[in-house]
């Protein structure tokens, strides 16, 4: 057993140490200058993403105030109707 | 180190290449967020054998789906990176890829503790140091790992 045991030992040890292959630097720096273009891609979408949602926000709350405003009219209109109020904006009648 | 270490991890020049840019690429990014408890050496050790850990365990992941694919419908996708590790002597390829081959099937901390012990030489304190865990427990995985390494190769001969 102990002699397997060193047997495993001694392949294992016997496994030298390599030198990194020359052009692996390049490809580790090529490497980081991709990432870093990637960022500000990522900074732009998001900043685009944003603006979307800024504009449809804006229109919503435009439209729901269109909406507002018509309703308060009607309302209006009806009143004025039902206390047989003129609803015209005329002056003069015919 | 980082590339000896993974190729001793992975047992194939083009895979520890791969990864060892993985391991700069993480280093330059994650440096803000290094607190300094450990030393800088430490912590890439940690960052290099926990990405060989998780690229050996998707690699498995792959073989097992692939091999399901196969018995289903006969078709394989993925072929095992080929055994190509530069540091190991011509008269001694065969047994010492065995060998290997065999710790990679061991668990991640086992593994570890074994290669950093019997590949890299590291002493059982800096292995400790690297793990995170106590002297005593590098002995207690080193043990576990020898056990089980010594059964599995007495199994492929049996």
């Amino acid at each position: 057993m102990t002699n397997e045991k060193n047997n495993i030992e001694q392949l294992l040890g016997k496994i030298e140490k390599v030198d990194a292959p020359p052009f692996l630097l390049t490809r580790i720096e090529a490497r980081l200058e991709q990432t870093q273009e990637l960022l500000p891609r990522r900074w732009s979408v998001a900043y685009l993403s944003l603006a979307v949602v800024v504009v449809l926000f804006n229109v919503y709350v435009i439209v729901q105030n269109n909406d507002n405003r018509s309703s308060v009219t009607e309302g209006a209109t009806e009143l004025a109707s039902s206390l047989n109020m003129n609803t015209s904006n005329q002056i003069y009648y015919e | 180190m980082v590339f000896n270490l993974a190729l001793n991890y992975l047992h194939s020049v083009q895979e520890a290449e791969e990864l060892t840019q993985d391991v700069f690429v993480k280093v330059f990014h994650e440096v803000e967020n290094f607190r300094g408890e450990s030393q800088i050496k430490t912590w890439i050790y940690r960052i290099t054998i926990n990405l060989c850990l998780d690229r050996i365990k998707s690699a498995q992941r792959k073989r097992r789906f692939s091999l399901l694919r196969y018995i289903s419908d006969g078709f394989v996708s993925i072929q095992p990176a080929e055994f190509n590790h530069p540091g190991i002597q011509l008269e001694q390829k065969e047994a010492t890829e065995l060998i290997l081959k065999e710790i990679q099937q061991l668990p991640g901390k086992q593994q570890t503790a074994l290669i950093l012990k019997s590949i890299d030489g590291l002493s059982q304190k800096e292995i400790a140091e690297i793990m995170d865990i106590n002297v005593k427990a590098v002995e207690s995985l080193l043990s576990r790992a020898r056990a089980k390494l010594k059964t599995k190769l007495k199994n492929r001969e049996g």
